[in-house]
């Protein structure tokens, strides 16, 4: 009995450390793994596919096809990389407005045709320098920009091949820069940190049932919108957003032997059982996506596989409730009212 | 740094105990006005006493945000929150509703409003979202709220508007940021949004004049103004750049300047590059800023611009003018009310805590 006692006594300090806001000072070995294993990782995979795209496509360029099949199957997987690690929305890939120059969308006012257009019609002679593109409008050097390229109808293929060339270097340049980056990186505080992840997989949930499926999806049948879909003229829009659950998972779950935010959350105090269940559902979303065979931006109008649609975009919104009350309040994250989503 | 709700900081860096919440009212002998979500999750108007007591309330279909009392009149109004189309007009002895404005086709709200010096016209900051364009609405308060005109903010995004003294002259926060009913309260513009402080004629709606921050800060959304006498404005502002920089959230605008106002650094680091709102003392000479996200509310002095102080209040949002210089009342999402100056913080009201979610702003009236 006294034995008992005396080791009970023993433990009754360390349970006391054990604070919410202690496991999230302790949390400094998660943080490390999450960018060690899966953010610096995620990047450097990017950096290797707009290497072997901006070659690509230097390849197809000689003989002036900018869209041939080399260049196309190059742009999914650079575009892929990207997906998968879009959700990260703080550190280098924020500096210089590199976010928005890798993709600015959804481009409602439509700058990105006005200024691609006029940058074409000039001709070959005139197409910026990679370098000089990468300090222009950042409606035209990201992806949708090159998609319009390689999967647009182009009149003057020699000024598109040199557009293409530009933007596809600027994207190895802006990828690499970002991996250079994160290897000087210095974190702020640890809680801060951890709260910021959670909202960037939280908001990376509301980006892709927002944006990416209600919004080309609409109300009806009737008023679907197929062209507001991501990435539609080259078919990818569910391709991407498999490879933003596929991120997801991995930032979640963790990944290359290395801990995720869940292990922060359960750190945290959440149920484990609960993270387990987010995981889930993040790893389902790329096995639904999977099945579907008619591209989503057929889908939204086509009486069959809208419904399929709209259980994903269900799905997503199921997830984010989940992010929101498993992983915020083991976090740390404010539910203020006022604070919540400003104005 | 976190900094402890109980304590108040001065700017000397002293210490003084907050009361407890619900001691005795101190004296104001005005009314205020405030948006709320209610404990049912509803949304209403509310009109509370010097006591933080509730007179009126009136059910919003619903967020609502900023409102404003009608000089020389009976009436008083809140604005739907962005994206919302609704106004209320509302009797301020009563809460009897009296008109319900709805924006026109192909237009939102931006949550603010102001009334002219004489309280003829209602000025409200709107979207033409089909345009990507901010517009002001001018509408005759003094002909049952018709729609009368509207003219360019002068920027994208408009979202507090206010009357210079003289009553000639609108001053518009022009947020910068593109949203669209369409896209939710997604923002569309980051990489190239351009904030500015316009000064447009009220007669007309001419630009007279726009001033923005140099470039390199052309992500710290201008969103809500304090007015003083002398023409002074105070500016609260909302970084949309990177979570790392740490950048000067309040200016001052003065003699056709914009002038940045630097906390010391623990401050701005616990203000999490965001102010909620901002309210000028009765006296003009001290200027709320407050910081929800940073449970922070901070004291500055509207003629040099000179830090003051701060007060750690929980979620703490909506702020006005109470009826001492240098006093102010503040609303939280937490349901508490109180009153601080920058040397004191009292609790006005403390049953409405865990019921009632003050929204964003608080008019006094």
């Amino acid at each position: 009995m006294k034995g008992r006692f005396g080791k009970w006594m023993m433990w009754l300090p360390v349970c006391m450390t054990l604070s919410a806001a202690d496991a999230a000072a302790d949390s400094r070995p998660v943080l490390d793994g999450i960018i060690s294993g899966h953010i610096v990782p995620r990047y450097q995979a990017l950096e290797a596919a707009a290497d072997d795209l901006s070659k690509a496509i230097q390849a197809d360029c000689r003989d002036d096809a900018p869209g041939d099949a080399g260049s196309r199957a190059a742009f999914s997987s650079a575009l892929l990389a990207w997906q998968s690690i879009q959700h990260i929305r703080f550190g280098p890939v924020m500096v210089d407005n590199r976010h928005y120059r890798f993709e600015f969308w959804p481009d409602k006012h439509g700058q990105g045709a006005r200024q691609l257009r006029k940058l074409l019609a000039a001709g070959r002679d005139k197409i910026p320098s990679a370098d000089r593109i990468g300090k222009s409008s950042v409606a035209i050097q990201g992806f949708p920009a090159l998609e319009r390229v390689i999967h647009g109808k182009i009149s003057d293929a020699a000024a598109a091949c040199a557009l293409a060339e530009s933007i596809a270097g600027n994207l190895k340049a802006m990828s690499s820069d970002v991996v250079e980056e994160w290897s000087s990186w210095q974190p702020g505080s640890v809680p801060d940190m951890g709260k910021l992840l959670a909202r960037n997989l939280a908001d990376q949930l509301d980006v892709m049932a927002g944006l990416k499926l209600a919004r080309p999806l609409g109300e009806t049948l009737e008023t679907a919108r197929p062209r507001r879909a991501e990435h539609w003229r080259s078919a990818l829009s569910y391709a991407a957003l498999a490879a933003n659950f596929d991120g997801l998972h991995g930032f979640f779950a963790g990944e290359n032997s290395q801990p995720g935010l869940r292990a922060w959350t359960v750190a945290g105090g959440a149920p484990a059982h609960q993270a387990d269940q987010l995981a889930e559902h993040l790893k389902f979303g790329s096995t639904f996506v999977g099945w579907q065979k008619v591209p989503l931006h057929d889908a939204v109008s086509d009486r069959g596989a809208r419904d399929k649609a709209a259980f994903l975009a269900s799905h997503v919104r199921h997830t984010e409730d989940l992010v929101k009350s498993v992983v915020y309040p083991a976090l740390g994250v404010a539910a203020g009212f006022n604070s919540q989503d400003g104005d | 740094m976190a900094i402890d709700r109980r304590q108040f900081l001065v700017g000397s860096g002293a210490v003084i105990a907050a009361p407890a919440p619900g001691t005795a009212a101190i004296l104001h002998s005005s009314v205020y006005l405030s948006g709320a979500r209610t404990g049912t999750g509803r949304h209403a108007a509310i009109l509370l006493d010097a006591d933080g007591e509730i007179q009126w309330r009136v059910e919003l279909p619903d967020r609502g945000h900023g409102s404003a009392f009608r000089p020389g009149s009976a009436d008083a109004v809140i604005f739907a929150r962005r994206p919302g189309t609704f106004a209320f007009v509302m009797e301020r002895s009563s809460g009897v509703v009296n008109s319900v404005i709805a924006a026109p086709a192909n237009r939102h709200f931006y949550g603010h409003g102001t009334y002219s010096a004489d309280g003829r016209l209602l000025f409200t900051t709107e979207n033409d979202f089909a345009e990507g364009r901010g517009v002001v609405g001018v509408w005759d308060a003094a002909d049952g709220y018709a729609r009368k005109a509207e003219f360019d903010s002068g920027g994208i995004g408009p979202h507090d508007i206010a009357v210079m003294p003289g009553g000639r002259v609108l001053a518009v926060a022009n947020g910068g940021i593109l949203t669209s009913p369409e896209t939710g309260r997604h923002k569309l513009n980051i990489a190239d949004m351009k904030p500015s402080l316009a000064f447009v004629d009220a007669a007309d709606g001419t630009l007279i004049s726009s001033h923005a921050l140099p470039a390199d800060l052309h992500k710290l959304s201008i969103r809500h103004m304090a007015v003083v006498q002398s023409s002074a404005i105070v500016v609260a502002m909302q970084y949309e750049g990177a979570f790392e920089d740490r950048v000067p959230l309040v200016c001052r605008y003065q003699a056709g300047r914009l002038h940045l106002m630097a906390a010391p650094a623990p401050v701005t680091e616990a203000m999490k590059n965001y102010c909620g709102s901002v309210a000028a003392d009765s006296a003009g000479q001290i200027a709320c800023v407050t910081a929800p996200r940073g449970n922070i509310s901070t004291f500055w002095s509207t003629t040099d611009g000179r830090f003051l102080g701060s007060a750690g209040i929980e979620d703490g949002c909506g702020v006005c003018a109470a009826k001492g210089g240098g006093d102010f009342v503040i609303s939280s999402g937490t349901g508490r009310l109180v009153s601080a100056n920058p040397s004191a913080i009292t609790g006005i009201s403390a049953s409405h805590v865990g019921v009632m979610a003050w929204d964003n702003h608080v008019s006094g009236g």
